[in-house]
């Protein structure tokens, strides 16, 4: 904070400044009646910052500065649990959301936020990877992964792989489970390949609403040239803008996460028993609590013989979050100078506790915090982190073995 | 004294598969005065008409052994013959074991308490003297004026004074009011004070006495006598029944010096806030211009003085209301309300949203500390404990003080508003909880421990205009209620249309004044030999004066110690260890439909019970308690409401006389050198019916514990 809290800070509103948050965001938050039931199911109440009542008395009380002072501005992952509990539904997530969008117009974001930026206006994905790489994933799935520029035809499925299961080594392997699944269940299926875009949603919630509109604008012309029956998607926040804002921008599709997709396909599916272990499911915020998905990942969990479920404290709609959400994915080393815990390594600690021998997780930024959650609270070899694409290929390996 | 009983027993609901009911009419069959004893499959549903055909001909009372005396009222009803009830379904057949010695036995006795309380029932002659169709209203506020035109509409007599010199109360010093549910919530309704006094000055039924206080209040609902003095002038009415609506007071100026109030200039109280909105501009009274800052403080935190108990609900809407004064007149203004505890009940929500929703009224949850004076003449207001978790500052041109509302009645006001009753018990209406005239907000609103005499308004609730009028509408709808009953020599609440009312066996009186002291609602007043003289229609028959009498001469025609004694004496006392008996007398309010709950939820509990119904605790005598320990019981339960702060005492204070007179007992059990713990108060409510089988048992448990009484058998 600029200024020191020992100085009465004076409560002079900037009417602007309020203005064009109602205009981001809606005029939600300033029905907030400074309850603070948001700040005790916050994920980071633990740190005891006030996150997220504070930011909503700030941009009620049009104080400006403080609240782009604000570090827990930076420290949101728009979990949304707050506004799951809010007794006068304030947008809490969204105005948050729009208070980002203004500072970025006036200062700079973080260094390795900012780089996340470049990378996905630069390479059309967040991680700085060549565009040209984005189908490189599929020599390793050992079965034909069609490319709809080739297949010429109207498919039934086209699976939007995006971009952590694109080019991070343990997305690729879960995408690589998915194809094996795709082709033993017979799926007439195809994926755009060098044509996707990152479709930005994180990007979105961290401010940046011009290169989710411009990511949106170019996949919507890309997904225009084919044909196909249902969109498919491993990435919930994808899943999140497919869903809910797309259709505003012209692009309408029947969109599906793979859990669901799965889900209805268990039965086709010949799952033979794995070793037997204690399984715990976490949650992702953007499937789960944004979009009202429970049922779909647990069915698949429950299907795979050998597997033993266990739910966490925090579960279904109080689910904890990973910290990965809201652009915070790219953002950690801000948040590590703030808060002195990381989400991930609290809610590892939490299956820990559960006495779950496997974290099954369904949003691909969540194998890579959790696996290193593991390891920086000292639990090597006592949780694998694993996605449910991959224990669902493990008993199907196993039922041809 | 009744002569022929005729005994009705119902096999239904059960009852047949429980018991024994040839055995049970055998035994009645037996009993002193039982002239015809039937049987039905189910009396209710076939043969009513068999008992209301003998209640006709051939018998003066009727017992009817069947459901509890809490249903079948209507059906069970035959004229003016007394009807008994002994509840055979909810306390026997659903409580008890069936087709067992035990319950058998239960219900014989039960049964024999019955024909024996039948047998001391006598028709009531009720008292029908005074009923004048005629209301009093004083206070002509908001509510005054609501009670005047609804009981006129009523086509009662109706005299409403005020000792202002204007009638309109509160409302005078208002500028606007609050949208009330249904109202666009953008526009503030006007109030037209002069309309609504013309319309009630106006209406034929209605006289409106201004400059007149009240000097004296005597007589009873049905005929008060009421002396005003107007203008130094005395007169004289006689009413049925009295609306007391006299109103609030703002808390006084002092208790705002820590906010600089009648120091510094600009701030001002919500009262003074609605004397500027109806001059026009809210303008700063140090400069007179227009006010760009305004900081209302609700000054409704626990620490402050000017809080008070009960009125949340309305300051919080006046500050609302308020400043939409200051943004409808100065749109560019910038208003901050201070508060801690926003309370909006029900639609009110909408209008608190609908305030948020201005984008320069701002709200800050926070406790206001203390005001300073800027050398431009401007004021800051510190303001901590936000959850901003740091001081907060706030510039004002002017500052409003939300103001408490204190009832007229409230003794700890200095000096209340009095009907100056000529009461033995004293001239002031008793005050409830802060200060407010109520008996119990949830159970009989409106009535003060006065019986015809009904709170309306700010002394009855804190409340604002609209609900004001609404309120005094009510209290005078009670008050014709009161003088109807009194046309049949009926009692109100709780015991409607009881038309039976103590008598005093005078010969016998000590003139001890026990009886005066006790009565909840100062019904009973002195002679010039210093006896007890009852006025009627004040009295509510709970018979609280039958159980304050150290010398038994009170009773009414259907309920008496000597009522009470019999039954406990037809209950038999085997002598066998694995027998004991208690007595239990039941509050007929919240106890025993809290042992009828019991059976509706067919729950268990020993047979080893006998319930007495009873008026309310209060009415039990100590001496019936002294003879069932002396004649044998093992244990005696009083099953009885809460007592205390929060009681729930349809008499007020029944509950609580009864632990006084356990004194009393607990020396008898001494004197018999027995344990004090066979004796015991058991508080329930129909809430707690769960948990009460568990109790009794816990008691009975006890009571086996301690071995069976030895005065047995003597």
């Amino acid at each position: 904070m600029s200024q020191s809290s020992l100085v009465p800070l004076p409560l002079r509103p900037d009417l602007d400044f309020i203005g064009r948050l109602v205009e981001l965001a809606g005029d939600s938050f300033t029905k907030c009646y400074q309850c603070g039931t948001c700040s005790v199911v916050c994920p980071f109440s633990f740190q005891g910052t006030g996150l997220p009542r504070r930011e909503m008395a700030l941009a009620q009380w049009g104080l400006k500065e403080e609240l782009l002072d604000s570090p827990n501005l930076w420290v949101c992952t728009t979990c949304g649990n707050c506004a799951r509990v809010c007794p006068r539904e304030v947008d809490i997530p969204g105005t948050i959301r729009a208070a980002r969008e203004l500072f970025l117009l006036e200062r700079d974001p973080s260094r390795e936020l900012a780089t996340a930026f470049e990378n996905t206006s630069r390479h059309g994905n967040p991680l700085g990877q060549s565009a040209r790489k984005r189908a490189d994933w599929i020599a390793g799935a050992g079965v034909e992964v069609p490319i709809m520029a080739r297949v010429q035809r109207p498919v039934e499925v086209l699976f939007f792989t995006e971009c952590y299961w694109s080019y991070h080594p343990r997305g690729m392997e879960a995408a690589q489970a998915l194809a094996r699944i795709m082709a033993a269940l017979g799926v007439d299926w195809a994926v755009l390949g060098t044509e996707e875009r990152c479709v930005a949603d994180s990007q979105r919630l961290a401010g940046e609403s011009g290169i989710f509109e411009e990511a949106a604008a170019a996949n919507i012309a890309t997904l225009g040239n084919y044909q196909f029956g249902r969109l498919v998607t491993p990435d919930p926040h994808a899943y999140n803008a497919f869903r809910n804002l797309y259709p505003r921008m012209g692009g309408t599709y029947q969109v599906q996460h793979y859990t669901q997709f799965l889900a209805e396909r268990l039965a086709d599916l010949a799952l033979a028993p794995i070793p037997s272990r204690r399984v715990t499911f976490h949650d992702p915020c953007y499937l789960g609590r944004h979009n009202g998905e429970y049922e779909a990942p647990r069915r698949l969990l429950e299907a795979i013989p050998g597997l033993e479920m266990i739910e966490m404290g925090h579960c279904r709609a109080n689910g904890y979050c990973c910290g990965g959400g809201g652009g915070e994915i790219w953002n950690s080393g801000f948040t590590k100078e703030h808060v002195d815990e990381r989400l991930s390594e609290v809610r590892v600690r939490e299956a820990i506790a559960s006495g779950a021998d496997v974290l099954a997780v369904c949003c691909p930024f969540e194998v890579s915090l959790f696996e290193d959650a593991v390891k920086s609270t000292g639990h090597q070899g006592q949780l694998a982190v694993r996605d449910i694409v991959e224990l669902m290929d493990e008993s199907l390996r196993a039922a041809r073995n | 004294m009744s002569g022929a009983t005729g005994v009705y027993i119902c096999r239904g609901c059960s009852i047949g598969d429980s018991l024994d009911v040839d055995a049970l009419a055998a035994v009645a069959a037996v009993e002193d005065g039982v002239a015809v004893t039937r049987t039905s499959a189910a009396f209710c549903l076939e043969d009513a008409q068999s008992i209301a055909d003998d209640a006709a001909a051939k018998v003066d009372s009727v017992v009817v052994a069947a459901c509890s005396q809490r249903v079948n009222r209507g059906v069970f009803s035959f004229g003016t013959t007394p009807v008994r009830r002994v509840n055979l379904r909810e306390q026997v057949a659903w409580s008890h074991t069936p087709r067992v010695d035990a319950t058998q036995e239960l219900a014989t006795d039960l049964l024999r308490m019955g024909i024996a309380a039948a047998r001391l029932t006598n028709p009531a002659v009720p008292y029908t003297k005074d009923h004048l169709r005629s209301v009093l209203v004083v206070g002509a506020g908001p509510a005054g004026l609501g009670a005047a035109l609804a009981a006129g509409e009523a086509g009662y007599q109706v005299t409403v004074v005020d000792r202002a010199p204007q009638a309109g109360g509160f409302l005078r010093h208002l500028h606007r009011g609050y949208p009330a549910t249904g109202e666009a919530l953008s526009e503030l309704p006007p109030f037209d004070p002069e309309t609504l006094v013309q319309t009630v000055a106006d209406h034929a039924n209605v006289t409106l006495l201004t400059a007149t206080s009240v000097l004296e209040v005597s007589g009873q609902p049905g005929r008060f006598r009421a002396t005003l003095d107007q203008s130094g002038e005395r007169r004289q009415v006689e009413v049925g029944a009295v609306v007391f609506a006299t109103g609030f007071q703002p808390t006084p100026d002092q208790l705002f010096s820590r906010y600089g109030l009648g120091e510094l200039q600009d701030v001002i109280t919500s009262v003074g806030m609605e004397e500027l909105a109806r001059r026009g501009e809210i303008v700063r009274p140090s400069t007179g211009a227009p006010a760009q800052r305004v900081v209302i403080l609700a000054c409704d935190g626990p620490a402050d003085s000017a809080n008070r108990a009960y009125l949340g609900n309305v300051t919080s809407m006046v500050a609302l209301k308020q400043a939409m004064y200051v943004h409808e007149r100065q749109p560019r203004a910038t208003v901050h309300i201070v508060y801690q505890d926003m309370q909006t009940p029900g639609l009110d929500e909408l209008y608190y949203r609908h305030v948020q929703g201005q984008r320069r009224i701002f709200l800050v949850r926070g406790e206001a500390g203390g005001i300073r004076l800027q050398e431009d003449g401007s004021l800051r207001v510190a303001v901590t404990g936000s959850v901003l978790a740091r001081e907060l500052e706030l510039e004002a041109d002017l500052v409003v003080l939300q103001v408490g509302m204190i009832p007229t009645s409230d003794p700890q006001s200095g000096a209340p508003a009095s009907l100056h009753l000529n009461y033995l018990q004293g001239e002031s209406l008793p005050p409830h909880r802060a200060g407010f005239l109520d008996s119990n907000f949830l159970c009989f609103p409106f009535e003060t421990r006065r019986t015809g005499i009904y709170a309306a308004g700010c002394v009855h609730r804190a409340q604002d205009v609209t609900a004001s009028a609404r309120d005094g509408a009510a209290a005078a709808l009670k008050a014709v209620q009161v003088v109807e009953k009194s046309a049949q020599g009926a009692a109100v609440h709780p015991r409607v249309g009881d038309l039976g009312y103590p008598q005093f066996f005078m010969q016998k009186c000590t003139a001890c004044g026990r009886c005066t002291q006790e009565c909840p609602f100062g019904a009973l007043e002195l002679d010039a030999q210093r006896h007890p003289v009852i006025e009627p229609n004040r009295c509510r028959r709970c018979g609280i004066c039958m159980g304050a009498c150290p010398v038994q001469v009170i009773s009414f025609p259907d309920y008496s110690v000597e009522m009470l004694s019999a039954m406990q004496k037809s209950v038999e006392l085997p002598e066998d260890d694995d027998k004991p008996r208690v007595l239990v007398l039941a509050c007929e309010n919240d106890a025993y439909p809290a042992l009828d709950m019991v059976g509706i939820n067919h729950l268990q509990y020993p047979a080893d019970f006998r319930v007495v119904p009873v008026r309310c605790l209060g009415s039990v005598n100590s001496v019936v308690v002294a003879d069932a320990v002396q004649r044998g019981y093992d244990g005696v339960v009083l099953l009885g409401c809460r007592a205390g702060d929060n009681y729930q005492c349809h008499f007020i204070q029944g509950s609580e006389l009864l632990g006084v007179r356990m004194d009393n007992v607990r020396e008898t059990l001494g004197r018999l050198a027995l344990e004090t713990d066979r004796v015991r108060v058991i508080e329930t409510s129909i809430a707690d019916a769960r948990a009460l089988p568990g109790e009794l048992a816990a008691f009975a448990s006890n009571l086996a514990a301690m071995g069976p009484n030895p005065m047995k058998g003597f």
